[in-house]
């Protein structure tokens, strides 16, 4: 069996800055695997240890990517291998572009049987890449999935909703987005990092179209509201009245 | 990327500060707690071994990783922001394997359940005439037959109240000596010793008629000769720089949350990291951390291609031990009353800092051997 999990590298937040005119700064951010891949490649590995499968993460992004601490950041969280597309007309690329290179992925990787993915990724959270990688891939789709268990040909699903828990029988091959309470993500150990520079890593020459259908005008952070500061005394007469009807104005 | 580090050894320090911030941070005041300290300690000790970080500098043989020197720093530093004592328990969990190695017995028994992070271990070495005053200790032990027997008693002993074995320094005619005693051996008798940071657990231990195997010996006189210590630090480069590297990390985690606080403590109005003067302070103590940060990794870099520099050691650890106390005041005291406040966490950097100068000799005794190192006539190694 093999099992793919589609993952993206994104800058690390706490390391994002804000400028005085809001635009972000991502010079001293680190190249990170977006933490709700991490929960799927970790769901990944234990499906493969209980059947012997292969697990094989793919991704795309800008040249960066292809970066050897970056890679074995990735191989050391339960992937046997690694494919991917470096190519710095990758970079920043909507869900509809990035699933059409994912889709290139797949298809050199015949035989798959699953592809996991996090439900969106942490930074834009479009929650796209795994229903138009389907698509693409005329494969069925299931998002929200917070346990499989692998039967002969399918997988059995479960999904949270709102009041209840919906159980969805899936035939394989099949896209499925988790959610993170899906396996909790490993800390990798000696033995994952030490072994990570030791696994094969391809990266594929971009053979997809891409045309945007997004296109980014600005990203800004949003303004900071001043900290208010009113000083209300205490021994005033309907004190309290006073200090309810200054909170409610201020929101 | 640091210049002294490898991308696996990056890695390893990003993993490690993951497990610290997710899964020490939450838990940390329980090491000064004299009830729960035992269970956290044994808790965070399993999740060192599920890492494999406690055999990191171990041989392949025993279960270790056979990583180097700096890579060990790496890791107690980030153990060190959050919580000061485990890094120096996880140095004492990987800086007797040389030493367990010359009793291969007790190196393949307890090297391997110790870095899977089932046993504890510790070190007993100070003695009540002074961990380094070796002209003074009386001798320890006796040689009867084929077994020695350990008559001595050591203080502030880390870890000592809930190791599972016990390495234990004894002066044997006149020069050291290594054995290695198993928790529940007749004759061992544990007090704790309470002091003021790091750890509930710093234990006193006597030993009275503790018999010992001789294959459970080793030689140290490497170590120390005729009453006087031939090296000036209690194991060498790595056990100095070690040592040393708890309080940068210490430093580094009472700075990473002063910064916090700076950014979201306001002074009329406004966050107080908007004022020129903290952030000239922060950015002086900024300097002071980097550059002990270069001096220590440089140093340990030089050890591990075999060209240890022991005047850079000596250098570290009196750098680490004079920059600890002033820096901690500077820091906690931006925290106003909440820096004094018990609860909050803060205030037991100042105090942690104090037990730190003092772990592997104090700023006196490396001095006197940085001296030694220099050639200054009449210098003498520990002096102190």
């Amino acid at each position: 069996m093999k099992i793919l999990v589609a993952f993206k590298i994104l800058p690390d937040d706490q390391d994002i800055r804000v400028a005085a005119d809001g635009s972000l700064d991502f010079s001293k951010a680190k190249p990170i695997v977006s933490s709700y891949d991490a929960n799927a490649m970790e769901e990944a590995a234990q499906l493969a240890k209980a059947c012997g499968a292969e697990v094989v993460g793919i991704t795309v992004g800008s040249s960066a990517i292809d970066d050897s601490k970056v890679k074995k950041n990735a191989l050391s969280r339960g992937l046997d291998r690694l494919v991917m597309v470096a190519d710095d007309t990758c970079d920043n690329l909507d869900s509809h572009a990035t699933a059409a290179v994912l889709t290139q992925i797949a298809e050199k990787e015949a035989g798959w049987d699953l592809i996991l993915c996090g439900d969106g990724s942490a930074d834009n959270y479009a929650q796209q890449v795994d229903v138009q990688l389907a698509a693409a891939l005329g494969a069925p789709s299931v998002n929200g999935v917070t346990s499989i268990k692998l039967q002969d040909g399918c997988i059995v699903c479960e999904r949270a909703l709102e009041s209840s828990i919906e159980t969805v029988e899936v035939s394989l091959p099949a896209v499925v987005s988790v959610t993170p309470s899906i396996a909790e993500a490993r800390v990798p150990g000696m033995k994952d990092i030490l072994a990570a520079g030791k696994k094969p890593v391809e990266a594929l020459v971009l053979e997809t179209d891409l045309s945007a259908s997004v296109e980014v005008v600005s990203v800004k952070a949003p303004d900071q509201a001043s900290r208010a500061c009113e000083v209300l005394e205490a021994g005033e007469d309907r004190a309290i009245e006073k200090v309810a009807a200054a909170i409610r104005a201020a929101l | 990327m640091s210049y002294f580090l490898t991308e696996e050894q990056e890695l390893i320090r990003e993993s490690v500060r993951e497990m610290a911030v997710n899964e020490i941070r939450p838990r940390v005041m329980e090491i000064y707690d004299v009830e729960k300290h035992e269970q956290f300690i044994r808790d965070m000790q399993k999740r060192f071994g599920e890492l494999g970080v406690l055999g990191i500098i171990a041989p392949e043989v025993v279960g270790g990783s056979e990583m180097s020197l700096s890579a060990l720093l790496a890791v107690q530093e980030e153990v060190a922001k959050e919580c000061p004592e485990l890094a120096l328990h996880l140095m004492l969990q990987c800086a007797y394997t040389p030493a367990l190695m010359l009793m291969p017995e007790v190196g393949m028994k307890w090297c391997p359940k110790v870095f899977s992070g089932e046993a504890i271990f510790a070190g007993t070495m100070t003695d009540p005439a002074g961990a380094m005053n070796h002209g003074e200790w009386s001798e320890g032990v006796v040689k009867v037959g084929d077994e020695f027997i350990i008559n001595t008693t050591k203080n502030f002993c880390t870890a000592g109240d809930i190791a599972d074995v016990l390495f234990v320094y004894v002066q044997y005619q006149g020069s050291m000596m290594g054995l290695v005693v198993e928790k529940d051996t007749p004759g061992v008798e544990l007090s704790l010793d309470p002091t003021c940071g790091l750890t509930a657990g710093f234990t006193n231990i006597s030993f009275t008629d503790v018999h010992v195997p001789e294959s459970w010996t080793c030689d140290m006189s490497w170590w120390s000769k005729d009453g006087v210590p031939v090296m000036g630090t209690v194991g060498g480069p790595a056990s100095t720089l070690t040592a040393s590297v708890c309080n940068l990390g210490l430093m580094e985690g009472l700075f990473d949350r002063t910064v916090e606080h700076c950014k979201s403590r306001t002074i009329q109005g406004k966050p107080m990291i908007e004022r020129s003067d903290i952030q000239a302070k922060l950015a002086r103590i900024k300097v002071k951390i980097e550059a002990l940060r270069a001096v220590l990794y440089d140093a340990a870099r030089l050890s591990e291609e075999g060209k240890p520099n022991m005047e850079l050691v000596h250098c570290a650890k009196v750098m680490a031990n004079d920059l600890g106390a002033p820096v901690c005041y500077e820091l906690v005291t931006l925290f106003g009353g909440l820096g004094f406040a018990v609860e909050t966490g803060v205030e037991r950097y100042y105090r942690d800092t104090l037990g730190l100068a003092i772990a592997d000799c104090t700023t006196d005794m490396h001095l006197s051997s940085l001296a030694a190192q220099m050639g200054f006539p009449g210098a003498v190694n520990a002096a102190f």
